[in-house]
């Protein structure tokens, strides 16, 4: 890679690729892009492409065929996925044994294989083309279309398709105060969760005394179920370097870190590749393109916590501390890392920043509300039919995300609640479907936007378990600093414990909503602050679970297996041996064709039998509160004996 | 500028926080993780207050006081979050007392409630009364907690010396974590694990002893609740009263605050903030074991029959002085050790002069860094200013440490040092040993002695080029400087070196540059590096501090000055008795080191029996400084007055009185004293500095003290060195290297290990510490025993494997002297020899596993 010493070479060099490019494809007859982030290969992405390159060598096609492998399509619920240029034929869930049969079919001849195709779960319709599946229809994808075409580890890909032209703007035309101005013109809002408004933290930054200025990525990405920032980060690093090139230009800083969590090691290869890359070619460094501005990048791992992914606490990682969070003001703004003015920012914010300073920022907040401009990715997982990541305009309803572009609940149930803003956010009833998501419609009504996690529930959740689930995963988390964290949230699962089991008291709400109070304001940080909001939303919405769990015992949803029965209806039964055989404590007893009975005293409430109960038969039931009892006292079991979470 | 608190208003200035202005003000907030020591942690969470504005809660202990600021520190919101996040807190601390109905007789029959194997309330806790969670939940009235009880159920540790930790008591304050970390700068212990599962713990949870913990006592000085406890407290009572001291151990001097009961001393605690966090194992720990242990001989002794025997002060004195006329002046000698008060070392110099009438008076210490700059000092006419105040330390940018651990020798000082080495000051080190610092040091130059000249020299060389001495400096030419350097450079300083000693210099060159100089630089190449680190610190403008001096070395040495006396040193004494010119010697102990002979006649006053007790004629039992009052000179400059903690035990005496009675009936007109006062009021005319310290009232000891030592203005020149090129090997490659660890880990003779188990887990002087590839070479394990060979003589000696000490090295502890039935450092002295030429050299050694 030769070392660019100024922008006209730069834009020498995105000509000679661009070139060479078209030359080549005058040969090339079809483009097959293999969705290969993570969840890809963890799907088994990896052996379809080993299958692919076999294949195309075995029958010689490599003048014609072109591979591509991608970062994350978005789309995980239909991984392996290829996209098969130039007609974006969209096939889902590929294994390698279609591989000879797509090469036949559709590469040499052109033809659809309805197998593989999409098919809308809710109109049962085929969609063989990417860009009309109602997943991606509905979407904006600004920041992650690019991952349907760059390969990660090429820096001429990403020129190619107009990367760092964003930078050379910049560094031809702007000062560092009117790329601040631009940034807040667009009306950026932080990503990472609190949603501050990025230019004026740029200019705080800016403006703080002294010359030597850090600026960090927040790529800690802690949210159990939020992925957006690792299909960034594995789909499109060079993305993330350039917004941040651009983002130490303007804020007059030297030096910069890239924090991933160590769990994500695509991620730190990709990014650490793509550093290198930029290095050499003279995108970071000193001199960057000829200019006289310098500036380093870092990669650092964290340290497998979730609190590091906490602003202060993140620095104190990177200075080789613990990651205790600590007290501010002084804001990293104004003293950061090892007491000098740091700007921190989420990988979604600085992948915007190159976006906004190619179209503008007067394009760019066309899209969104008036208090959140632009797109948002979130991570649409749960109870719907189409999981993955999907980038939506801010503004859109929770309603159109779940039904239009999640395509409704699985398996045809019915929409309980939606989690916003993972173990920091709340859960919100149907009855806000119709809310427009953006930051500050998200906060009052409880939630957060936070950093994109968006979990959806069914009837078959049960929401004081959700809860408990959330503050269990904060409570380990916490990092152990401040009372009210560390023994506030242990006193509060421990409540919550007690509930799901059956030992509930009638002051255990009061007691729940008065500690949340106490642990929401005495806490030191975010991650205290926030953690009872999953515990307090669920008790504004879903009030009456709590209250059947603790009065009657009884879980709603039929979750709680301290508060369930299985039982076998004796007159659904067939006989047919299938739940016995399944039983792992052998609890069920029977003989053919006469009907099964659960022995409740032995019955692990493990859930097999029901899986195992032919779909036409149906004789297992789950039963609650006074027919568990009921159940229980004739089986002769103690209705209190536990078998645990 | 000004901040209302409540309705206070007040006027402040400066950088402080809404806590500290507080607290000034006399304003209460209560919090359990701040301290005045330590930067603010805001972790309890109970200073919570609101500022008139602003949302939400703020700690006082982390906000700084600013223009207009308006604070309020109880409201109902607040008081409620501060009664739950105490409850919180009280749910994981044992709090059976709290609720208990039977608390007001409990304290009336608990005597010895406290001999339990694990505390559930207040009674059974050693910090019972002294503890701050008390304090506050007493200040905010809590009767109940309303959360169930969380005991995490921790086993107590008790496996490291000194104190317990009981984490089920522990608050999470962090308080000990930040002490060792942003005080004393060992980083011994810090928060482990997360979430419910914090606790405060050791890296790997190895003991304290293997993280490198030097029990200082810091973090249970600092400890608000009964998580940290001294075991040798648990099961005592309360305190009656305390006395203000100062520690007796080394010259940092600090003041101690001893606890007594009756006459029986329980601990010594840090006076004051001052010493709060500066304090070492020796001070805060064993304070009590120089004054009461089973070595102490009580009773004055005469030799009959071969047999020391316990006999009245009348009839010991008598035969003394009797005995002690019989000879004349240069047939006797006095040794006087430094660990000595003022008064008594001036009551000593009047028995010499007037009782004695003899010349050969010495000190009984020998390798002080500070006894020896002071000496060539006088003998060369040069004076150097030794005072010392805490912020030149701290103010310090470049640093360079040489001959020995500061941490374990005077480690008051160390602490000032780390201020600095934490404000970006740069250090340098020049030891072969592995030292705590190292860690920290900028540039660690590991290399034996014999190289240290040329490193000294080689620096010299580029200090005389970068004050650009091509020009006669007044009456200083080029070729005293050449000649100043003039060691051979090239061949002796492995290559890798060369780039390190040259940056090096540069580290140290053209800042507020400190040099500590401690014993370890003496013993072995001494005379040829004193030169060159007093040249060094002339033309380099550092400030020269040596360490590791007894603690009243410079009382001492001050004393001696302004008498006109000369004393002489050990080895001239050693040589006289060998030569049969000494035949008395009266030894105002310990005895030195180094002494290899007994002369025919020897009295020994010392509070212990040592090595030498058992063949002295005489034995006069002296008091130890707890057991009367006194006056040291602090290494810093500072006089420091103390008064009696107790009453002499049994018949031992302060050493003044035992020399005023000597010498009371060698001559008539030997002036009397009663009092250490009367001893002060005569010292008065060649010591002004004492005329306030007299009449202070001793019970204000505590306070700070301002008066330090007057000094001469200094007056250097740079130094002629010594003009023959001695050569600088000691040993040949390939062989066994003798290096002796400077410690004073004694009191007098007493070494500490001797009489405290605690402390022999720690630093066992009778060891020997070789590297573990010897140690497998020679398949050795720690603890096991060995046998050294020379010629001449043999030893057997304890084995201790650390790759603190390069392979081929074989380190001893100069304590092992004191320690009796071990001759360690008879075998030293027949290792080392002077060739003809002058060089120093070492004899083979062999090594054989022993039995």
């Amino acid at each position: 890679m030769k070392k660019l010493n100024s922008l006209e070479e730069l834009e020498k060099w995105r000509q000679q690729i661009l070139g060479s490019r078209s030359e080549k494809s005058k040969k090339i007859l079809k483009t097959v892009i293999l969705s290969s982030g993570t969840c890809g290969q963890a799907s088994g992405s990896l052996e379809v492409l080993e299958a692919f390159k076999k294949e195309i060598e075995t029958r010689h096609l490599e003048e014609k065929i072109e591979l591509k492998v991608t970062g994350c399509h978005g789309f995980c619920e239909m991984e392996p996925n290829i996209i098969i240029e130039p007609d974006k034929i969209f096939y889902k869930k590929i294994k390698p044994e279609d591989v000879p049969l797509i090469i036949e079919k559709t590469l040499l001849d052109g033809e659809i294989i309805p197998a593989l195709v999409y098919q809308d779960p809710l109109d049962g319709r085929l969609y063989p083309h990417q860009q009309e599946i109602p997943f991606y229809r509905r979407q904006l994808r600004w920041l992650t279309e690019a991952n349907f075409y760059l390969d990660p580890t090429s820096l001429e890909d990403y020129i190619a398709h107009g990367g760092y032209e964003a930078l050379a703007r910049v560094l031809q035309s702007f000062d560092p105060e009117q790329v601040i101005e631009e940034i807040t013109a667009s009306g950026l809002r932080g990503r990472g969760g609190a949603g501050f408004p990025t230019g004026r933290k740029w200019k705080i930054c800016r403006e703080a005394p002294g010359d030597l200025k850090f600026i960090i990525c927040n790529a800690d990405e802690g949210d159990p179920g939020a992925y957006m920032d690792r299909s960034l980060l594995e789909g499109n690093p060079h993305s993330v370097l350039e917004g941040m090139i651009i983002g130490a230009y303007a804020i007059g800083a030297r030096e910069g870190f890239v924090y991933v969590r160590m769990e994500y090691p695509l991620a730190v290869r990709h990014v650490t590749l793509a550093i290198e890359q930029a290095r050499e070619a003279g995108l970071l460094g000193e001199s960057i393109l000829g200019t006289s501005f310098s500036f380093n990048l870092h990669t650092v791992q964290g340290a497998g916590a979730f609190v590091s992914g906490e602003e202060t606490s993140l620095m104190a990682s990177i200075e080789g501390r613990r990651a205790f969070p600590r007290q501010r003001p002084p804001f990293p703004a104004q003293s950061g890392l090892w007491g000098y003015p740091t700007n921190i920012n989420n990988v979604e914010t600085w992948v915007n920043v190159p976006l906004i300073i190619k179209k503008g920022a007067s394009w760019f907040n066309q899209v969104g509300t008036e208090g959140s401009k632009g797109t948002k990715i979130f991570s649409l997982v749960g109870k719907i039919n189409n999981t993955g990541l999907v980038e939506v305009p801010m503004g859109i309803t929770l309603r159109e995300i779940i039904y239009e572009v999640g395509g409704g609940i699985k398996g045809g149930r019915s929409f309980k609640a939606v989690q916003t803003g993972g173990p920091s956010g709340g859960c919100l009833p149907s009855s806000l479907l119709d809310l427009p998501v953006d930051y500050d419609t998200l906060t009052r009504a409880g939630s957060i936007m936070g950093s994109g996690g968006m979990i959806v529930m069914d009837e078959a959740t049960c929401m004081v378990d959700v809860a408990r689930y959330f503050l269990n995963f904060t409570q380990e988390e916490s990092c152990g600093k401040c009372v009210p964290c560390r023994v506030g949230t242990r006193q509060m699962v421990d409540i919550l414990n007690r509930i799901v089991a059956g030992e509930g008291e009638e002051d255990d709400i009061e007691r729940l909503e008065s500690l949340a109070q106490t642990v929401k304001k005495a806490s030191l940080c975010g991650l205290g602050q926030t953690a009872p909001n999953p515990v307090l939303t669920t008790l504004k919405y879903f009030r009456e679970e709590y209250e059947a769990h603790i009065r009657e015992k009884s879980c709603p949803a039929l979750v709680c297996k301290d508060l369930i029965v299985y039982y076998i209806e004796p007159e659904l039964c067939v006989g047919c041996l299938l739940c016995l055989k399944s039983c792992p404590t052998g609890a069920i007893s029977g003989e053919r064709k006469k009907p099964h009975y659960i022995d409740q005293s032995l019955c692990i409430k493990c859930g097999a039998c029901f899986e195992k109960c032919p779909k036409k038969v149906q004789a297992i039931k789950k039963y609650t509160g006074k027919k568990r009892d009921e159940i229980l006292a004739a089986s002769g079991a103690n209705k209190n004996s536990r078998v645990g979470l | 500028m000004r901040i209302k608190i409540d309705d206070l208003e007040i006027e402040f200035s400066g950088t402080k926080t809404i806590l500290e202005l507080a607290r000034e003000k006399g304003i209460y907030i209560p919090s359990l993780c701040d301290h005045p020591l330590l930067k603010p942690f805001g972790g309890c969470r109970l200073c919570l207050v609101e500022i008139k504005g602003a949302r939400g809660y703020v700690p006082a202990c982390t906000r700084l006081a600013e223009e207009g600021l308006e604070v309020i520190t109880s409201s109902p919101d607040l008081e409620e979050m501060r009664r739950q996040t105490l409850e919180l807190i009280l749910s994981e601390h044992p709090n059976a007392c709290l609720v208990c109905s039977e608390k007001e007789n409990c304290e009336e029959h608990k005597i010895t409630i406290r001999k339990v194997g694990e505390v559930t309330g207040c009674v059974f806790c050693p910090k019972d009364n002294h503890c701050e969670l008390q304090q506050v939940v007493q200040y905010l009235g809590i009767k109940k907690v309303r959360f169930p009880s969380n005991y995490r159920g921790f086993e107590v540790i008790r496996e490291d010396p000194f104190f317990n930790r009981d984490y089920n008591l522990c608050i999470l304050c962090g308080r000990c974590v930040r002490i060792c970390h942003e005080i004393r700068g060992a980083g011994v212990i810090s928060f482990v694990f997360r979430g419910s599962q914090t606790v405060i713990g050791t890296a790997y949870n190895q003991p304290l002893l293997d993280s490198g913990c030097q029990f200082c006592g810091a973090c249970v000085d600092v400890c608000p609740v009964g998580a940290l406890t001294e075991r040798a407290r648990r099961a005592e009572l309360k305190a009656e009263r305390e006395v203000i001291t100062v520690c007796p151990f080394c010259s940092q001097a600090c003041l101690l605050k001893i606890k007594m009961r009756g006459e029986r001393i329980l601990t010594s605690e840090p006076a004051s903030l001052e010493s709060l966090g500066k304090m070492c194992v020796r001070g805060r720990f064993l304070s009590r074991d120089i004054v009461h242990n089973h070595y102490r001989l009580l009773q004055p002794c005469l030799r009959s029959d071969g047999e020391l025997r316990e006999t009245s002060w009348d009839e010991a004195l008598e035969e003394t002085a009797a005995r002690l006329a019989s000879y004349s002046g240069e047939n006797v000698a006095l040794i006087i050790s430094p660990y000595l008060p003022l008064e008594d070392l001036y009551v000593l110099t009047l028995l010499a002069q007037r009782g004695l009438k003899t010349s050969n008076l010495a000190l009984s210490t020998i390798n002080e860094a500070y006894l020896i700059l002071e000496r060539f000092c006088q003998e060369n006419e040069l004076s150097i200013n030794f005072n010392y105040k805490a912020e030149e330390v701290a103010e310090a940018e470049s640093i360079f440490i040489l001959g020995g651990d500061l941490t374990t020798l005077q480690p008051g000082l160390w602490v000032e040092v780390f201020q600095a080495i934490s404000r970006g000051a740069q250090l340098i080190t020049l030891d072969p040993i592995s030292r705590p610092y190292d860690r920290l040091a900028r540039i660690n130059l590991k290399i034996l002695p014999e190289v240290w000249p040329a490193v000294l020299a080689r620096w010299l060389e580029l200090a005389a080029q970068k004050a650009g001495l091509n020009e006669p400096m007044g009456s200083l030419n080029r070729e005293r400087i050449d000649e100043a350097s003039a060691f051979p450079v090239e061949d002796i300083i492995p290559d890798d070196f060369r780039e390190k000693v040259e940056e090096a210099f540069n580290v140290l060159a053209g800042k507020k540059c400190l040099f500590l100089i401690g014993p370890g630089f003496w013993p072995y190449q001494g005379e040829e590096i004193l030169p060159l680190i007093l040249n060094l610190m002339e033309l380099l403008g550092a400030r020269l501090i040596p360490f590791g001096h007894e603690s009243n070395s410079r009382g001492a040495m001050a004393l001696f000055k302004r008498l006109g006396l000369r004393p002489l040193s050990w080895l001239e004494i050693d040589r006289k008795i060998a030569t049969g010119e000494i035949k008395a010697l009266l030894c105002f102990g310990p005895l030195s080191y180094l002494a290899s002979r007994q002369p025919e006649w020897l009295v020994l006053i010392e509070p212990y029996r040592n090595r030498w007790s058992e063949s002295a004629q005489v034995f006069l039992p002296a008091a130890t400084v707890l057991e009367r009052s006194g006056t040291f000179v602090a290494s810093n400059g500072q006089i420091k007055r103390f008064g009696r903690t107790r009453e002499p035990l049994g018949e031992s005496r302060p050493d003044w009185w035992i020399a005023g009675q000597i010498g009371g009936r060698l001559n008539r007109d030997f002036p009397v004293f009663a009092t250490e006062e009367e001893i002060l009021e005569k010292m008065e005319p060649i010591f002004p500095e004492l005329r306030e310290l007299i009449r202070a009232d001793l019970s204000q000891a505590g306070k700070p003290c301002l008066t330090f030592l007057a000094e001469e203005p200094a007056r250097m020149k740079l130094i002629k060195p010594l003009a023959e090129k001695r050569p600088v090997s000691l040993t040949k490659k390939g062989e066994w290297r003798i290096l002796v660890e400077a410690a004073l880990d004694h009191y007098r003779s007493l070494p500490l290990a001797l009489v405290s188990r605690d402390f022999r887990q720690l630093r066992l002087p009778k060891r020997i510490w070789l590297h573990p590839r010897e140690a497998e070479k020679f398949q050795l394990a720690e603890g096991d025993r060995v046998k050294l060979k020379n010629e001449k003589l043999s030893l057997e000696a304890l084995v201790k494997v650390s790759s603190r000490v390069p392979p081929g090295v074989l380190l001893f502890n100069s304590d092992s002297a004191h320690w009796p039935e071990y001759p360690a450092n008879l075998f030293l002295s027949s290792c080392f020899s002077r060739a003809s030429d002058g060089s120093l050299v070492q004899e083979i050694i062999t090594i054989e596993r022993g039995n």
